[in-house]
């Protein structure tokens, strides 16, 4: 009869809570109650930058992370799921941590420097750019946009896209910013401009997904070498499935959460052809230069090795 | 005698700094921001720096300041007590006070030297542009109990001379303007 | 251990033991002894609770409202104020409330406004023939519309606390604010009707005042207007409230001095930390809370009761009056807000309407000894013994529980402007 804890950060309706909460049932239903694993949701006990160490010290045995809020600080090599038209696919990203050797030396670091295992993914969500503006049909669209940052990384997109003015502002006051003009453009998942209301003001999405922003079930290591062999399985089986099932939800309820957008007069504009080359030009010519900073080179070149661009 | 003087002569001093450290950190908020804001409107670049330190530093204006509030007396405590006590009692009451609030800083002084320890082993660093471990800023912690358990400790002394010389050591003015 | 915990914290706090220190040391007891949690939790909650970019817009604002208080604004605008209302019934005392009205439009220091118009007005009141005591309690209640009319720290804090943006914990304080100034001017011009009045002001006089006042006047559209316009953030707003009170203070009405900036910054530091750290303090309480899921017995307990949202609010505000009497404003936040911020949505409180309600009452602890720091204050200014201004409190606290209960009683008051901006 043990019992762990298991933090996140996600409101409640949120897809990425509702797997975590799948996953804390699935775990007490097949251990028979051998293992019961009590929910803190909503950032109570922990916030999205505090849970890697909350984790880490033992805190709570269990908890949602986002990659790139929380292992960069551990490793700027992360970052380079962040880079522009490198990474098409979560599994593209996975498959990049766990089968090259410079994506496994950044995990183990991550890993290994916090006491921390992945145990399995929740992933947040594709990314894409949404604008107060209506009719963009190209990136010209988008100059002179007032657009909202979360780190320094977001900066040279922007720029490329000829913003007028960056704005650093944290979530919980994103949506006056939008209502009042001090920003207009965002780059997020479409949960979140749903989830945060954000598409009172938002008219157009540009497509197609930019990024793909993984999220991970972290466990403390000395807790999880500390299970049974049995009830160690039944908690790795259970993130595997879990975070299988949460990938392919996640990608379907963008789509849906798109289609939502699109039913209350938003518009979706997915860049095509000739615009789409201007784009991936953009982000080859401009952005991923500037962002080659916060990456290694030598990663940077596996990565596109591994994806087959280089 | 010249010794206790010398002694609060220091605490006066080191009192000062943990004062000068708050209002050089609450100054560069209001410059920073001041300039964040202006340098949006002007040139739209928004560094997120600007916006950014300032509220990472405020462990740094706060923690080290818990000493000089306890020495201030600054309408932190619940003045109760005080009121019903005749002055050699209320000597008594700020020597078990010094006693009871050095015990319970150093206890905290130990929590905050573990958690400081867990931290550099984390090794985080901050995400603005600037980047440095994040225990940098954590150590304010242990310093701010520290200081809390030694200005708590003078008071004890200062009491407890009070009580056994019968003198005022010093008239409460604690090297603060108010 | 939770019983010795408690038991232990109530023998510190009766000690006079700092209430930050009581609220670290009870609740580090319960973290390590009880939930066996690392120190590494405690520190990490309270760094993430201290370094929120929002709460950076209290030391901000206290510094703005200090700045003012040594470049000259207080006595233009009470110049201003009195040349409007002081040929009513009462017109000094109603002066005073107007005075501060605008004051707390400007800052969010409930100290800084009763040192500053308190400092020109009272004892222009008392040479009148108005009560020391009465003086000294109406300064005190005034102050109360400090955390009311933004930018107020109660509206900061409460925003740091929930998902509330402070644009809106702004906006909700307005018309309360007013509702408060008026129902205070007819209080005190009832009670002041017998007094001597000033003579009625030309238009002139008027005029030229408020000339001189107009650079303070523009303070509060700089700040609202910063913010509402999309231009500041909350944060940003209150630097530029400071930069705009040293330009006033240095270049139009030239008082301000370099000592004086300099005074205004040590001022705030001290207050600035009293408030932080107990909010880096009060977080270890809340980590408490959250493991023993407290807050959610609590819900449980209310919901099995039946409990509506008016009798819950009614519970709220009896229980931030209790805890007024002895813990200052700030931690008093971080006891109430943690615990029943999830009681909110199954109850149907709009958390608008909520932090109204909140403010009101817990905004009256500033006036019940024996922990009372508005009244000290405002005793200190006039160099009262603070006890004889007891006497007086009966009156302006009756009528602040009824000002509370007006605003619990009517939500719409609250939640009216901020669905509006
Ligand atoms: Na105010
Ligand atoms: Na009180």
């Amino acid at each position: 009869q043990q019992t762990a804890k298991l933090s996140y950060h996600w409101g409640p309706t949120h897809p990425a809570a509702v797997f975590a909460n799948k996953f804390a049932e699935l775990v007490g239903e097949r251990s028979k109650g051998a293992l019961t694993i009590q929910v803190f949701p909503s950032g109570q006990l922990f916030g999205i930058r505090d849970i890697l160490g909350g984790v880490s010290s033992g805190a709570v045995e269990i908890g949602g992370a986002v990659g790139v809020v929380s292992f960069p600080t551990l490793n700027k090599n992360y970052n380079v799921t962040n880079l522009p038209g490198v990474f098409e696919s979560f599994e593209q990203i996975r498959g990049f941590f766990a089968e090259t050797e410079v994506g496994k030396a950044i995990m183990e670091d991550v890993t290994s420097a916090a006491g921390i295992e992945i145990i399995g993914f929740n992933p947040v969500g594709p990314s894409a750019v949404f604008t107060t503006r209506e009719n963009v049909t190209g990136i010209e669209g988008f100059k002179g946009v007032s657009a909202r940052v979360l780190t320094d990384a977001d900066r040279p997109r922007w720029e490329a896209l000829g913003a007028g003015r960056m704005v650093s502002l944290p979530t919980g006051e994103v949506y006056t910013a939008l209502q009042n003009g001090m920003i207009d453009t965002v780059a997020t998942v479409p949960g979140a401009i749903k989830g945060y209301s954000w598409w009172d003001f938002l008219k157009t999405a540009q497509m197609p997904y930019f990024q793909f922003n993984d999220a991970y079930f972290i466990a403390n290591k000395p807790w999880l070498d500390s299970l049974s062999p049995e009830l160690r399985q039944i908690v790795l089986d259970a993130a595997a499935e879990i975070g299988a099932e949460a990938t392919e939800a996640i990608m379907a309820e963008s789509d849906k959460v798109l289609e939502e957008f699109a039913a209350k007069g938003g518009t979706v504009v997915t860049f095509e052809g000739a615009e789409l080359e201007k784009l991936s030009a953009m982000e080859r010519n401009e952005v991923l230069p500037k962002m080659l900073g916060e990456v290694d080179q030598d990663v940077v070149d596996a990565a596109l090795a591994y994806v087959g661009k280089k | 005698m010249p010794l206790l003087r010398l002694y609060m002569k220091f605490n006066d001093v080191l009192g000062m700094l943990c004062l000068i450290v708050a209002c050089c950190g609450v100054a560069f908020a209001i410059i920073a921001l001041s300039a964040a804001a202006l340098e949006r409107l002007l040139f739209g670049f928004g560094y997120a720096i600007l916006n950014d330190l300032p509220p990472l530093l405020m462990p740094w204006v706060v923690f080290p300041m818990m000493g000089v509030l306890l020495r201030a007396d600054r309408h932190v405590t619940v003045d109760f007590l005080p009121h019903f006590l005749a002055p050699r009692g209320r000597l008594f009451l700020n020597l078990l006070l010094g006693a009871v609030i050095c015990a319970a800083a150093v206890w905290l002084l130990m929590g905050g030297l573990d958690a400081l320890a867990f931290f550099r082993r984390l090794r985080q660093t901050t995400e603005t542009g600037i980047r440095f471990p994040l225990w940098w800023i954590y150590l304010s912690f242990p310093v701010g109990f520290a200081l809390l358990a030694w200005f708590a400790l003078e008071k004890a002394i200062t009491a407890l001379v009070e009580l056994l010389t019968g003198t005022p050591v010093r008239n409460h003015k604690d090297g603060l303007q108010s | 251990m939770i019983p010795i915990a408690l038991a232990f914290s109530s023998i510190l706090l009766i000690l006079s033991v700092p209430i930050f220190l009581v609220f670290g040391i009870g609740s580090a007891l319960i973290a390590s002894v009880d939930l066996n949690l690392p120190w590494a939790t405690l520190l990490q909650v309270s760094f993430a609770a201290v370094t929120k970019q929002i709460l950076l817009a209290i030391p901000l604002f206290i510094f703005a409202g200090y700045t003012m208080v040594k470049g000259g604004i207080a006595t233009r605008l009470v110049n201003f104020c009195v040349t409007l209302v002081g040929h009513w019934p009462g017109g000094l005392g109603v002066s005073m409330v107007l005075a501060m009205g605008f004051f707390a439009a400007f800052c969010g220091s409930i100290l800084a406004a009763i040192t500053a118009i308190g400092t020109v007005l009272m004892p222009r009141m008392v040479e009148e023939g108005y009560p020391k005591p009465f003086v000294v309690v109406l300064a005190a209640m005034a102050a109360l519309l400090e955390g009311l009319i933004p930018p107020s720290n109660a509206a900061i804090i409460y925003s740091s606390l929930t998902s509330v943006p402070v644009s809106r914990t702004f906006a909700a304080g307005i018309v309360p604010g007013i509702v408060l100034m008026v129902m205070l001017s007819a209080y005190v011009a009832w009670r002041c009707r017998h007094m001597p009045r000033s003579a009625r002001a030309s238009w002139s006089e008027r005029w030229q005042s408020f000339v001189a006042a107009i650079p303070a006047l523009l303070t509060p559209f700089i700040i609202l207007g910063g913010i509402y316009s999309g231009l500041l953030t909350a944060a940003e707003s209150a630097a530029a409230a400071g930069v705009w009170s040293l330009l006033i203070g240095f270049l139009i009405y030239r008082e301000l001095t370099f000592r004086g900036v300099i005074e205004a910054l040590v001022a705030t530091a001290i207050a600035c930390s009293a408030i932080f750290v107990i909010i880096g303090m009060a977080t270890f309480l809340s980590v408490v809370l959250t493991f023993t899921q407290a807050p959610q017995h609590m819900i449980d307990f209310l919901t099995h009761l039946g409990t509506g949202p008016v009798t819950f609010l009614i519970m709220v505000a009896i229980t931030c009056l209790l805890l007024g009497t002895f813990i200052e404003v700030v931690p008093i936040f971080y006891l109430v807000l943690p615990m029943t911020v999830a009681a909110l949505a199954p109850l149907a409180v709009d958390p608008i309407h909520y932090y109204i309600v909140l403010t009101a009452f817990i905004g009256l602890g500033m006036l019940t000894p024996p922990v009372c720091v508005g009244l000290y204050t405002g005793a200190a200014v006039i160099r009262l013994s603070p006890e004889k201004a007891f006497k007086e409190l009966p009156g302006f606290l009756m009528l602040g529980i009824a000002y509370g209960l007006l605003m619990i009683l009517l939500p719409s008051l609250a939640t009216w402007l901020p669905g509006h901006v």
